[in-house]
């Protein structure tokens, strides 16, 4: 049988297949002979890590609930998960702009445990941890450091999980405290109290849960551009002021 | 098929689509406010206990819009034994929360179960579902129903250190989502925060 006599379509598809083939040759030919002796040697030093460690983030931003967990229903259309994660990506922002870098423990609606996100957390090293949180009760913004269960002897290598908290108490509340005089200074009601909130407990770093809610009775608000650009802002300049101060004092520490 | 009979299809699935949207909405808005509005078909206002003599004693109630706490004083009728009378200074708490115009509502037919005293210090408050089923969620809203509660109790019960809280007798992690209550209530602690609370 002449190759000529073949019908047109299988002329082409045997073409192909041949064509397949050799690629397919070639390709394992390609990673399999090593190279000439005459080739330059890899750039790579020797000394080089062969994984690149991600930049430490200085603050790490926890948008609270997601996935099926929902938090809050502030109306039929607002739920509490979403306005955490739009504050919290506009607060990403805010920092960026300002160079300090920050990192999501969600970057997406997923389910997310508390003991999760503080192990996240602190896997990370931040030099601040905020969970974003926000309510229809409130009046602007609500900070809130850790209530302790009691104290707990932490000697040795490991430390208590539900009491982690404590060696970062100290700072968490004087951080508080100049958050909440930074968004006074831009015109937002804040307040700064305590709160028995997971996993505040469990953040080795100093840690705030914020509470944003609307100003009146309209909890619409809360997804206003507006309303969470000016908190952003506030919140973000508030960090840049006491960064150096917490670099420096992580930096005694370790 | 004709072009006719097509966009009779279409025509009638856009409309199915259509009144799915509308009945999905009205679902949601229907348990929407089922949420905010618990009424059970059980539910009765919770009336404190008429034995024992009235007395004046001081109850800490919240308010949702300042975010405040405030001490108040009203009159109650109250046994002499430590445990009912824990029962009937909470319950004249939760009688404003479930009132009307209430200034930190919360669901008709919330009401405490038991409050059992143990020595040293303790107090478990056991409370119902509706109680948390109507609460409001977020961190100060729950926060304002857990201060108001322990500072009532430390007001009126001498001696106490220590406050749990349990719902239907069992274990709950949060309240209404945030505050968390797997521990222990801390007396001293809250003392300190309502102070806060209170110089708003």
């Amino acid at each position: 049988m002449h190759w000529s006599n073949f019908p047109a379509s299988l002329r082409i598809w045997t073409i192909a297949g041949v064509l397949a083939l050799l690629i397919c040759f070639g390709v394992i030919w390609a990673q399999t002979v090593p190279p000439a002796p005459n080739q330059a040697p890899p750039t790579q030093t020797p000394a080089s890590p062969a994984v690149v460690t991600p930049p430490r983030p200085a603050v790490m931003i926890d948008p609270a609930h997601g996935g099926s967990e929902s938090g809050a229903v502030l109306s039929p259309v607002i739920l509490e998960k979403d306005v955490n994660f739009a504050f919290a990506r506009r607060l990403r922002q805010d920092l960026t702009s300002r160079g300090i870098l920050s990192q999501l423990t969600r970057e997406a609606d997923v389910n997310l445990s508390t003991d999760d996100r503080a192990a996240k957390a602190n896997a990370a090293h931040p030099l601040l941890y905020i969970c974003l949180h926000a309510s229809s009760e409130g009046g602007g913004a609500t900070l809130f450091s850790a209530i302790l269960p009691e104290a707990v002897n932490n000697n040795g290598p490991f430390i208590d999980w539900n009491t982690a908290q404590s060696a970062s108490l100290a700072a968490s509340r004087t951080v508080e405290q100049q958050l909440a005089g930074s968004l006074q200074r831009s015109g937002i009601s804040a307040r700064a109290l305590m709160a028995p909130v997971q996993p505040l407990n469990s953040i080795t770093a100093p840690a705030l849960a914020i509470e944003i809610s609307p100003t009146g009775a309209d909890v619409s608000q809360l997804i206003a551009p507006e309303f969470q650009q000016k908190i952003s802002v506030a919140l973000a300049n508030g960090i840049a002021g006491i960064i150096p101060a917490l670099a420096q004092s992580s930096g005694a520490q370790h | 098929m004709t072009q006719r009979q097509f966009f009779v299809i279409i025509a009638l699935l856009f409309a199915l689509t259509m009144a799915m949207a509308l009945y999905v909405w009205q679902l949601r808005r229907r348990e929407w406010i089922s949420q905010r509005v618990t009424v059970s078909a059980k539910a009765q206002h919770v009336a404190p206990p008429t034995s024992g003599a009235k007395e004046q004693v001081t109850i800490y109630v919240a308010d949702d819009r300042a975010g405040t706490l405030r001490a108040q004083s009203v009159s109650v009728p109250l046994a002499s034994a430590r445990q009912p009378r824990a029962e009937s200074v909470l319950r004249a708490l939760i009688n404003i929360y479930t009132s009307k115009n209430s200034p930190h509502p919360l669901a008709m037919g919330a009401d405490i179960r038991n409050v059992f005293l143990v020595d040293p210090g303790l107090a478990v408050i056991d409370l119902n579902s509706p109680f948390v089923d109507g609460q409001v969620s977020g961190i100060l809203p729950e926060e304002l129903t857990v201060a108001s509660m322990v500072e009532t109790l430390a007001a009126n019960i001498p001696g106490l250190t220590r406050v749990k809280i349990l719902v239907d007798g069992k274990e709950r992690s949060t309240l209404a989502g945030h505050i968390d209550l797997s521990g222990f209530f801390d007396v001293s602690q809250f003392a300190e925060l309502t102070k806060e609370f209170s110089a708003t």
